[in-house]
């Protein structure tokens, strides 16, 4: 167990250190590489140019270079943003909680409502349910999640005028009374929420039906049965738990995607989460916030996968007692 | 037999519906036979002869959306202060559940709902299954599986009791250190341990009925006959009747007192244990006798049973003509024309032309 | 032939037709501004409305097909012979270099994969070749850790090791003897992988660092149904609908090959 425990964290070590070399390989031989920008760039001023010369030792080897950038990434200095000169870390954990709550919200419903449809489809196999929903998850994965966005936005925000459609606030948040800002919150986190999980939703609806059906096909099962154990307790007692080891891991593999889509849509809803401000720091080629945010999240996906894992060790007794 | 009915099956088939193919296969037809208390039976046959089926269908644990079932299974609870029986069976009863005569009571095991049928799985009858390693669920406790079986079954009772009782059952199978064998998952015992463990849980609650759908075919030849010796007196000191279900003839004979012998879905032949031993009617039960590596001397060839099953979809050969017609050395002219009914000699009942009087 | 092929091949052949003889389809030329005719909603005129340069919606929708058909089966392309191959190097030879291509592997998995691109993209001038080469460079992972673990089962086999015995090369034994054995699930990969490619562009579009204005795009086209959300609805129901059917025609047909070339399923 201890030593399972340590060579997942060597491993995890082992990627971090790649994480970061890809990062800054990426950014570093891609044409209009900062150096590159440096000379062209009118945006930067001349005495950000000469602390990036010496902060980033743009005139140093490419493997020197990324040792001192890697030193400074493991005491969390990212340095500071072309744009307005802020830490890129503050930046950052400005916008991080927003981003936080969104992901954390989705894993849930993903979790929550994905479970509960494949367990309804696994139980009511090839009935109605069943086929229902075997389109919707199927079409749900093929439909573009920027464009439901937009759609729910053109509908729910604008036909129907039920929700809002940009920000985290109304403008008047700061005069609502307590039950109304955390209302006010609520709703607009519903449509953000609602697509964000989307896709991970479809994903893991059939992953549980196809799962659970296996599950139920196996001897335990009938065993079960047989013991006089009610059918819900069966489902959902015997099989479910055979099928939630496995989800876990799911769960964690689909943190980057996650992640990866905020890019996109909390541009479009205008969330202000970490997932804009990588947009905004693309678009206006801020150079140390895009290596900021691109090792962080990389970062954040490594730990949600290594949580997954020591997780997956600790619910599955064929692993923990090997 | 004197002692008291416990089971009694009646012109019972049991159909599965084909969906791909738009056809019902009938898995088992024409299905006679009694179960008295204390009793130990043997269904024999080889694979596909719907063994496992009958197995199911007694707990009704086949597939429901495509089984069909035909005929009674009735059964007669035995325990006599079980007041869920007697409650829900003044709900359930009909006349004809009801005999004044016996005053006995009973279920037609197929007509219940799930409730009823939940209480008599694991409390009434019980069953054990064939390959133990994927019996148990891998990722729950020994002892948490025991405990749920009695706390199925019984509302008012302590954690502490539970617990004995699980430690209790663990002994009387014979497991050494029952308090380390609660806490260990399935995959850390061996084959043997976890039939033991099978046959606590199926045992647990002192069923009338214990169903062994061949529980020692997964294990070692030496494991096999410690197994069943131990099912076999276990069951004898609960006066549980035993339906014992294997392919191996031979197994059998020094644990049942009736021997039922099973092809594609019929008796085909039906006697008292020494009988079908000693002197075999049918020429399936000679075949399958001659099939055993005791009788074969070293250096032969087993015996092969030519051709297989037949098409158990095909309702013209299976109502019309001898079912083992296909395989049979001794088969004539009649056997296309006619089926044989069950014809009984001495007490020995076999489903055979050349017996008939 | 299954009911998923079917519908797959359909869809398909009708985007390969369309991007074949946009130039005879397209009522009109995509990129013709009519300032007089902005953003007018659909009508028989112009079937799908027109944008807010008056452009005819309908043609440029047609002409987008050929950006993202060849972005999806060439960026495809090269993650299918990247992941292909890693993953057979890496199953095959195991060892060092299975550990290595497989960190490798775990790494790029780890990276949200749209930012990854979002991030070379930036740097880079937005073209549609640079996108093509960028998403096939990110997206071999999945594959090749797939392939691994089937040629790990293959390479045990006994065919292989009488293979092996008779002396063939590795290259022969690599692709003669186990590539067959792994084809079907790399070609159900692929179809799939056009799908998420022509998803991948068309966000990539709409985010402005796609395909640039004024040639069209589904994803640009998209950017201008946000821009007008509040007026032109059609704008953005269209292109979308355009890509939701082009991803599901590549799914299906994905779908509808698994089932035909594998034998269990049946």
């Amino acid at each position: 167990m201890i030593k399972l425990l340590l060579n997942r964290i060597v491993v995890l070590f082992i990627t971090f250190i790649g994480i970061t070399v890809i990062t800054f390989v990426v950014i570093n031989i891609s044409p209009g590489k900062p150096q590159d920008m440096m000379d062209m760039s009118t945006r930067i001023s001349f005495e950000a140019k000469q602390r990036l010369v010496k902060l980033y030792g743009l005139d140093k080897p490419l493997h020197i270079r990324y040792f001192n950038w890697f030193l400074r990434v493991i005491r969390l200095d990212f340095g500071t943003s072309f744009k307005d000169d802020k830490p890129v870390l503050k930046k950052i954990s400005e916008r991080l909680p927003a981003t936080l709550l969104l992901n954390i919200l989705s894993l849930g419903i993903i979790f929550f409502v994905g479970c509960t449809i494949g367990i309804l489809s696994a139980m009511y196999q090839n009935k109605f349910f069943d086929k229902l929903t075997t389109i919707v998850v199927f079409l749900g994965y093929s439909i573009p999640r920027y464009w439901l966005a937009i759609l729910c936005m053109i509908v729910f925000g604008i036909k129907l005028n039920w929700l809002p459609i940009s920000g985290l606030r109304s403008v008047n948040w700061e005069y609502l009374p307590f039950v109304g800002k955390i209302w006010d919150i609520l709703k607009h986190l519903i449509l953000p929420v609602a697509i964000s999980s989307f896709s991970g939703l479809a994903g893991l609806a059939r992953y549980v039906r196809g799962s659970m059906i296996e599950q139920l096909n196996c001897e335990y099962i009938k065993f079960a049965l047989s013991k006089g154990t009610q059918r819900k307790k069966v489902v959902f007692y015997h099989a479910f738990r055979n099928v939630l080891i496995p989800v876990v891991t799911i769960l964690g593999l689909s943190l980057p995607d996650l992640i990866g889509g905020g890019f996109i849509f909390e541009t479009i809803f205008a969330y202000p989460g970490m997932g804009r401000l990588g947009y905004e720091a693309i678009m206006a080629r801020d150079y140390p916030l895009i290596m900021g945010i691109g090792t962080i999240t990389a970062a954040l996906t490594l730990l949600g996968n290594f949580i997954a894992d020591i997780v997956y060790v600790y619910v599955d007794p064929r692993v923990r007692y090997k | 037999m004197n002692s008291k009915l416990v089971l009694e099956i009646t012109d019972f088939e049991t159909a599965f519906y084909i969906k791909p193919k738009d056809k019902y296969l009938f898995a088992l037809r024409e299905i006679n036979f009694e179960l008295y208390k204390a009793q130990k039976i043997a269904f024999v046959g080889e694979s596909g002869s719907g063994k496992t089926t009958l197995a199911n269908a007694i707990l009704q644990l086949n597939p429901n959306n495509v089984t069909t079932y035909f005929g009674n299974i009735i059964f007669y609870p035995q325990k006599e202060n079980c007041s869920i029986c007697l409650d829900k069976y003044s709900i359930v009863t009909t006349e004809e559940h009801y005999d004044e005569n016996t005053q006995t009571t009973s279920y037609d095991i197929h007509t219940l709902d799930e409730e009823l049928l939940n209480h008599i799985r694991g409390n009434h009858i019980s069953m054990i299954f064939q390959d133990p390693f994927t019996a148990l669920n891998p990722v729950l406790r020994v002892g948490e599986q025991i405990s749920e079986v009695i706390l199925n079954h019984n509302l008012n009772i302590t954690k502490k009791e539970v617990y004995d009782k699980v430690i209790e059952l663990l002994s009387k199978v014979e497991l050494p250190e029952p308090h380390i064998i609660y806490k260990k998952y399935p995959h850390q015992l061996s084959g043997g341990q976890i039939q033991r463990v099978c046959i606590a849980i199926a045992l647990a609650n002192i069923p009338e009925i214990l169903i062994a759908d061949e529980p020692t075919t997964a294990l070692d030849a030496t494991l096999k006959h410690t197994i069943l010796s131990l099912l076999t007196h276990l069951v004898g000191s609960f006066s549980t009747s035993l339906i014992l279900i294997t392919h191996d003839i031979n197994l059998v004979k020094n644990y049942v007192d009736y021997v039922y012998i099973l092809y594609a879905g019929e008796i085909i032949e039906s006697g008292l244990t020494k009988q079908i031993f000693y002197n075999p009617l049918h020429p399936y039960t000679k075949l399958l006798m001659s099939c055993s590596v005791d009788k074969t001397k070293k250096g032969q060839k087993l015996p092969v049973i030519p051709y297989e099953l037949p098409d158990l979809t095909d309702q013209d050969f299976i109502y019309e003509k001898c079912i083992f017609l296909n395989r049979c050395p001794q088969r004539n002219n009649r056997c296309e024309t006619k089926k044989p009914q069950l014809y009984s000699i001495k007490g020995q009942k076999v489903k055979c032309l050349l017996y008939e009087k | 032939m299954n009911k998923q092929l079917v519908i797959g091949i359909i869809i398909v052949s009708i985007l390969i037709f369309t991007a074949l003889f946009a130039k005879f389809i397209s009522p009109y030329d995509p990129i013709q501004q009519d300032l007089t005719n902005r953003l007018q909603p659909p009508s028989l005129k112009h079937l799908f409305g027109t944008d807010e340069l008056g452009r005819d919606v309908f043609s440029r929708m047609i002409f987008s097909t050929r950006v993202s058909l060849s972005v999806g089966i060439i960026a495809v392309s090269i993650a299918t012979v990247i992941g292909t191959i890693l993953g057979l190097i890496s199953g095959y030879y195991g060892g060092k270099i299975d550990l290595i291509i497989m960190r490798l592997v775990d790494i790029m998995l780890c990276f949200p994969t749209f930012f990854l691109i979002l991030m070379v993209i930036s740097f880079m001038k937005p073209s549609i070749y640079n996108i093509m080469v960028v998403i096939g460079l990110t997206s071999w992972p999945g594959l090749a850790r797939y392939v691994r673990g089937e040629v790990l089962s293959i390479k045990e086999r006994e065919y292989v090791l009488s293979a092996k015995l008779a002396g063939l090369g590795t290259s022969r034994i690599l692709f003669v003897h186990i590539l067959p054995n792994v084809i079907v699930p790399v070609i159900v990969t692929f179809s799939l992988g056009i799908g998420s490619a022509i998803l991948t562009e068309s966000a990539l579009s709409f985010l402005g660092l796609g395909v640039q204005p004024p040639n069209p795009s589904w994803g640009n086209i998209l950017t201008s149904g946000k821009d007008y959300i509040h007026i032109a609805w059609w704008l953005s129901l269209f292109p979308g609908m355009a890509i939701f059917i082009t991803v599901v025609g590549f799914n299906f047909l994905a779908e509808g090959l698994r089932i035909l070339l594998n034998p269990k399923e049946q």
